[in-house]
């Protein structure tokens, strides 16, 4: 797997929000440079949810941050609305960014522990001095928006709020801007299950109430099979799949996309998981494997994997996948090497 | 949306306000006996012009007098005849005057310089961290003696000294206090939401880093009256006739095996003021050192 190329991006640069080119992303480390996003590129449209899925260190958020240009990006293009982002400057970069919000994944430190609940979801209009009677205005009004009594949770200091009602405060503070596109961070990941219904169900009705493109980062696949338009799957820094949701789940055409889906528990309490669970340890991303970096822990790797990197290429309508044995990983049951 | 967690927060939490739950206090006789002799320190030193006292400087008594039921005489007279209380009292003046003054120079320029070290890194980083760690390698007395050689000594000079030899220290702690704020991820949040080097400085990692580096102001306070009194002990802290509890120590020295309580006093209210200090200053630093939030 090394999603290089474009063929999955829309040619019509009109119909996207944002549009990525060959992102990458660089650390420097200790041990070397460490590229966290090596040419990844994707297109997010009007009004959909794309969700990011991967394992930790695949570097899913990385990119969604690179995105926002929260990290520095080493290469490539972000184009928001004809603007590259990568490229732009300082005083346009304020403007933009105010259309592209974020939601963390631990709402606790996401929150600044010194304001209210009141001071800290107008924040981003303080920021661009509005006047007080605005941001009152917009208080109580976003507060609503998220399902929280303006009066009662106003007064309140983050520590004072629960995970959700602190996650709450964090998406009332994205909207009191009235963004474009929000990237969601694994937004659920730290909350109790019970909670992670209610966040998910409040970003999907905001997103219908506010006109807002999501950009959904998560490691649960059911989580993002439930509240996303499309679907991109990376590894080590690079993009696997991508492609409409079910399409995807239904017949996913990456080795890598069919290990994840088998690594989900099966709904009897016995059954243990739907598939043979995957081999290994992704490798270190000091030294990723050469071609595709999948190939390490691939069933279905072979000399060829070691020396091409595969393209991203159509495996359907509106489904793309970056190995060259797609066909064969989207029809063929999967046989674990070491079975 | 309607409102879907009615009940989720314990209905017990105040309202409103940041206040914590506190925390069970120990010993809190112990940190009040403190703190309302500090108060009695420090109201003594602003009263001193308003008290029945007679002139630090004024021959009151008979020289080396013991202890009499007076207000000049009640803690007795020192070498020249002068009132100890008088002297004490005054004293408080400039030793806690170059203690607070010199510990609150070092905290404003230490939380100056660590907060734009551990927030902007890079370069200004390393400039601020190399200076800080030669500061802090020197031995404070050498470095404390080297100055007071260079510098004509004053109450502003020892502060001056003071305040540049407790820099370093509240310098590294406010370094390592923005690291720890700087990498939250409201800081991230305000950063998107246009926030410019400024207003993250000021008002979303300062006002975090100001409580757990302030805690350590009591207990700077009381390492800086020492160091004026060993400074005094060594000929070079507040140059006489300005009394100073040090200065007091180091009049009284040679006369210690005779007439003890010209240093004995002096001693003594050093020792409880710095104890007093810290015990306040522990309990500062319990609540709002280590915060996390």
């Amino acid at each position: 797997m090394a999603g290089t190329g474009e063929a999955h991006l829309l040619t019509d640069a009109d119909d996207t929000v944002l549009s990525v080119h060959h992102l990458q992303v660089e650390y420097r480390t200790p041990g070397g440079v460490v590229q966290a996003v090596s040419d990844v590129s994707f297109d997010v449209r009007p009004g959909e949810t794309l969700g990011l899925v991967g394992e930790s260190g695949c570097g899913k958020s990385t990119t969604g941050k690179a995105v926002l240009r929260l990290e520095k990006i080493a290469g490539g293009r972000v184009v928001y609305r004809g603007e590259d982002l990568a490229v732009t400057k300082r005083g346009t970069l304020r403007r933009l960014r105010r259309k592209l919000q974020m939601i963390f994944q631990d709402p606790v430190s996401s929150l600044n522990p010194r304001r209210s609940v009141r001071e800290l979801v107008v924040e981003g209009l303080t920021i661009a001095g509005r006047p007080v009677a605005e941001r009152r205005e917009a208080a109580d009004r976003v507060l609503v928006d998220v399902g929280l009594d303006p009066e009662r949770f106003g007064p309140m200091y983050p520590r004072q709020l629960s995970g959700g009602q602190a996650q709450r405060v964090a998406i009332a503070r994205a909207l009191a801007i009235r963004p474009d596109l929000i990237v969601c961070d694994e937004p659920v990941s730290a909350l109790d299950v019970s909670v992670q219904a209610q966040i998910v169900n409040l970003l999907r009705d905001l997103k219908d109430e506010h006109d807002l493109t999501l950009v959904f980062i998560s490691h649960d696949l059911s989580v993002v099979r439930s509240v996303c338009d499309r679907v991109m799957v990376m590894y080590l820094g690079r993009i696997c799949e991508v492609g409409d949701v079910d399409s995807v789940f239904a017949a996913p055409a990456h080795p890598y996309t069919r290990a994840l889906l088998d690594s989900v528990p099966r709904r009897r309490a016995v059954g243990g998981f739907t598939g043979p669970a995957l081999e290994g340890d992704i490798p270190t991303p000091l030294d990723p494997p050469s071609g595709c970096r999948f190939r390490t822990r691939c069933p279905l790797a072979t000399d060829r994997c070691a020396e091409d990197v595969p393209e991203v290429r159509s495996v359907g309508e509106g489904h793309f996948a970056a190995c060259h044995y797609a066909e064969v990983a989207a029809e063929a049951p999967l046989v674990p090497a070491a079975v | 949306m309607t409102i879907v967690d009615p009940g989720v927060a314990p209905p017990s939490l105040p309202s409103a306000g940041p206040k914590l739950p506190a925390p069970r206090e120990r010993r809190s006789w112990l940190v009040a006996l403190c703190a309302g002799w500090l108060g009695l320190v420090v109201l003594a030193a602003v009263l001193a012009p308003l008290l029945p006292l007679a002139d630090y400087g004024a021959i009151a008594g008979p020289p080396r007098g013991k202890p009499e039921l007076s207000l000049d005489g009640l803690l007795g007279y020192d070498v020249l005849g002068r009132s100890m209380l008088s002297r004490l009292i005054y004293g408080a003046q400039a030793s806690l005057l170059v203690g607070v003054v010199s510990s609150l120079i070092a905290f404003v320029a230490g939380s100056f310089f660590g907060l734009l070290a551990g927030f902007l890194r890079g370069i200004v980083d390393t400039v601020v961290s190399f200076v800080t760690d030669t500061l802090l390698a020197f031995p404070p007395l050498v470095m404390l003696l080297a100055l007071a050689s260079v510098l004509r000594p004053s109450i502003s000079t020892l502060i001056v000294s003071l305040s540049l030899l407790m820099t370093p220290t509240f310098t590294r702690l406010a370094r390592a206090n923005t690291m720890r704020w700087a990498s939250r991820e409201f800081v991230m949040a305000a950063t998107n939401m246009g926030a410019g080097l400024p207003r993250l400085l000021s008002r979303e990692v300062l006002p975090n880093v100001v409580p757990s580096v302030a805690s350590y102001l009591p207990v700077v306070i009381a390492a800086l009256i020492v160091a004026e009194g060993s400074l005094s002990f060594l000929g070079l802290g507040i140059p006489s006739p300005t009394p100073s509890w040090g200065g007091m120590i180091a009049d009284g020295q040679d006369l210690i095996s005779r007439f003890p309580n010209l240093v004995f006093v002096p001693a003594v209210t050093i020792l409880l003021t710095v104890l007093a200090l810290n015990i306040v200053g522990d309990r500062l630093r319990l609540r709002f050192g280590e915060r996390g939030a």
